[in-house]
């Protein structure tokens, strides 16, 4: 990493005074008892509920000593910035110091949950990309104002932060006096369109949402006693081709219900969406959120390439989701971060390119060929042919009528063609501007550019059935992103020249004479 | 294009047709050749003993299920754990002696593994996180050990098993050394 060194602080050369340790923000003491409240909620209901007729003692207890907590964790926790390491004190009975070094931070994290914004508070979170997954929440500041935590966001990812129209910080001497702010606001790359919010019954997010709203309320429903199945009568006719109309209706309900509650989440996670990049270059923000805002900073540094998401439902409406691939990002954030929602193609493919910094996305892409053809076809075929081979079967053996097997045979076998065939029309690769870019996926559909700088290795697979098609899976190994980018099903021969066009050298003294 | 020995190159394809590869153009076709060295002789051994003493402990499960007569075992269970055994024990590692092959050089790891799917894994060095050396009970019986060289990928270990202690101890020794030749955070 090329990284400028930190400033302010670091140029000092006289020995540094010790920091002193600094505390969250006073108001938290209004938020912590109330958090802890809220986690408590399950055991408080509880004690209402049980020691309903056995005194109040308990039910008062049960709130007092949450909020008891709640005033503790503001006194327990402590912070300083050191010239080269950011330290974090915690804990009450266990205490905890955790440290991280400043030149180690990738990416900043504030977000507002919504009683933190009524207070005008955040919390923030850094992320030192270490590739540990035991960190349970990594490095959190709860309860930081606003102004104190873009300062310390600017002194953290070297940037001077340009505030519209903060309030004077209050003079506070024991903080790190904020950088000379820039004029120049930062260079706005995408913002958020309300009516993008017509794609987001096609994500997957609302059927999520649905489901879960269904298992609550058949739990609701179990639990008030009524059970519609029989109620309706509907066991005596399970079988019957009369239930059909019902099931319509139900799927209907589920359709709908799945609609709306991904309209409302994908609005609520990404009303007002920025993305912004400062004019140095160096650090790229997202800013999102209806309820809960948060504002992510990532090192322009670690970006090693973007991802367009374009599931099915996506897809056949025009629209795409984009990500940056970040290297050296937690294992748990997948090494990705979101750069545009589910939006328009051109959308997305313009906010790649300006990620990118070139429309690698949007070069053709070299197909893999007949044989890589027949391999998606017959897998796809295969794969539906398994039902209705077994459906046939039970025909034979008259253990179901045959109309379930005529059925299946008719639907899902077209079905798996032209799955087969989409997936093979959407294989494809190329080497464009120093990026490698791929292609693959009808269901999960993905189209990725990684710069070649970000390739740290590569793994040739070859299973039995593709070595006898002459095909082979190109994986290139990664720290960014997924871990991996597979080019699937390519001949063997533009697999190795793929590789050594991307990574000149590397291959050189393993090639055949 | 001839076919070069197949056997010798398990990823050469069946035959020059290999589709739209060859219709590159100018660029003449490249070609990976098999990593140099062959893992120890041993290796088939210390294959052919952990899928043995894993069968071993298989029957014996079962001879304690029918000992005690817990359920009945049809009779295509024992078929199974034969055939389970006789590739484990003989087929598998007699081809993966054929096929596992590895080389370091000044700038890379390159391995080839498999015996069913076949793999070939190439870590720059340049990349390199770690160098691992690990022997397991049958590899320090017969004086062998397995490297893992992994990179800042969570895809990218290349691991070198069955080869001579001796060996593994230089080929540590010179990948230590070159990896912390080079700078950065490998990313």
């Amino acid at each position: 990493m090329t990284e400028p060194p930190v400033p302010a602080p670091a140029a000092n050369p006289t020995p540094v005074p010790e920091q002193p340790w600094r505390r969250l923000d006073t108001k938290m003491l209004l938020v912590h008892p109330v958090q802890q409240v809220l986690r408590f909620l399950p055991v408080l209901v509880g004690l209402v509920v049980v020691g309903g007729s056995r005194g109040t003692w308990w039910q008062v207890a049960g709130v007092v000593v949450p909020v008891l907590l709640g005033v503790a964790t503001y006194f327990s926790t402590r912070f300083r910035i050191t010239p080269d390491q950011l330290e974090l004190r915690r804990g009450l009975v266990q205490r905890t110091t955790l440290s991280a070094r400043l030149d180690r931070v990738r990416s900043v994290e504030v977000t507002a949950p919504l009683i933190h914004r009524l207070l005008g508070l955040t919390q923030v979170r850094i992320s030192t990309g270490s590739a540990s997954v035991t960190g349970d929440d990594g490095f959190a500041l709860d309860g930081l104002a606003a102004s104190e935590a873009r300062e310390l966001r600017a002194l953290l990812l070297h940037r001077s932060e340009a505030v519209p129209d903060a309030p004077a910080a209050p003079a506070d001497p024991t903080s790190v006096p904020p950088p000379a702010p820039v004029a120049e606001p930062d260079e706005v790359l995408l913002r958020f369109d309300p009516r993008w919010a017509r794609f987001a019954p096609l994500t997957a997010s609302g059927a999520v949402i649905a489901s879960a709203v269904l298992a609550v309320g058949s739990q609701g429903i179990d639990a008030v006693g009524i059970d519609p199945v029989s109620d309706l009568g509907l066991d005596e006719r399970l079988g019957d081709v009369r239930v059909l109309p019902l099931v319509g209706v139900g799927l209907l309900v589920f359709l709908v219900l799945t609609a709306v509650s991904g309209v409302l989440g994908y609005l609520v996670t990404n009303w007002g969406f920025t993305l912004t990049r400062d004019r140095q270059g160096r650090s790229l923000q997202v800013r999102r959120g209806l309820t809960t805002t948060s504002e992510t900073s990532v090192e322009v540094a670690r970006v090693r390439g973007a991802r367009l998401t374009e599931p099915i439902g996506l897809r056949l409406t025009g629209a795409a989701g984009t990500e940056a691939l970040l290297a050296g990002g937690s294992v748990l954030s997948g090494g990705t971060a979101t750069v545009a929602p589910a939006a328009p193609r051109g959308v997305a493919l313009a906010t790649a390119a300006r990620v990118l910094g070139h429309g690698g996305l949007e070069a053709p892409l070299r197909p893999h060929g007949p044989a890589a053809r027949r391999r998606r076809l017959l897998r796809a075929v295969v794969g539906a042919g398994v039902p209705v081979v077994a459906l046939v079967v039970a025909a034979v053996l008259d253990r179901v009528p045959w109309w379930p097997a005529v059925t299946a045979a008719v639907v899902l076998l077209p079905l798996g063609v032209a799955l087969g065939a989409d997936r093979y029309r959407r294989l494809g690769h190329a080497l464009v501007e120093d990026h490698l870019v791929v292609r693959w996926g009808t269901v999960g559909g993905r189209h990725v550019a990684l710069h070649t700088a970000g390739i740290i290795g590569w793994n040739l697979q070859q299973t039995w059935f593709q070595r006898r098609a002459g095909l082979a899976t190109l994986v290139a190994t990664t720290a960014a992103g997924g871990q991996s980018l597979e080019v699937l099903d390519v001949p063997v021969d533009v697999a190795v020249a793929l590789a050594d066009a991307a990574t000149p050298g590397l291959l050189t003294p393993f090639l055949a004479a | 294009m001839s076919t070069t020995e197949p056997a010798e190159d398990p990823f050469a394809a069946p035959d020059a047709t290999t589709g739209i590869g060859s219709a590159a153009g100018d660029a003449p076709v490249q070609r990976l050749r098999p990593p140099r060295h062959r893992v120890s002789p041993r290796a088939p051994v210390m294959w052919a003993l952990g899928s043995l003493s894993g069968n071993l402990l298989l029957l014996a499960g079962l001879l304690v299920v029918r000992w005690f007569d817990w359920f009945d075992l049809a009779w295509w269970v024992w078929a199974l754990l034969a055939v389970n055994a006789v590739v484990g024990v003989v087929v598998s590692p007699l081809v993966r002696y054929r096929v596992h092959r590895w080389e370091s050089t000044d700038s890379a790891v390159y391995t080839q593994s498999g015996w069913l799917s076949l793999e070939r894994r190439i870590a720059p060095m340049a990349k390199v996180q770690t160098v691992d050396v690990e022997q397991g009970a049958f590899a320090r019986l017969l004086g062998l050990a397995t490297v893992t060289v992994t990179t800042a990928s969570a895809a990218g270990p290349v691991k070198i098993e069955g080869i001579e202690s001796a060996t593994a101890d230089r080929l540590v020794a010179e990948l230590t050394r070159r990896t912390t030749a080079e700078a950065g955070d490998a990313t």
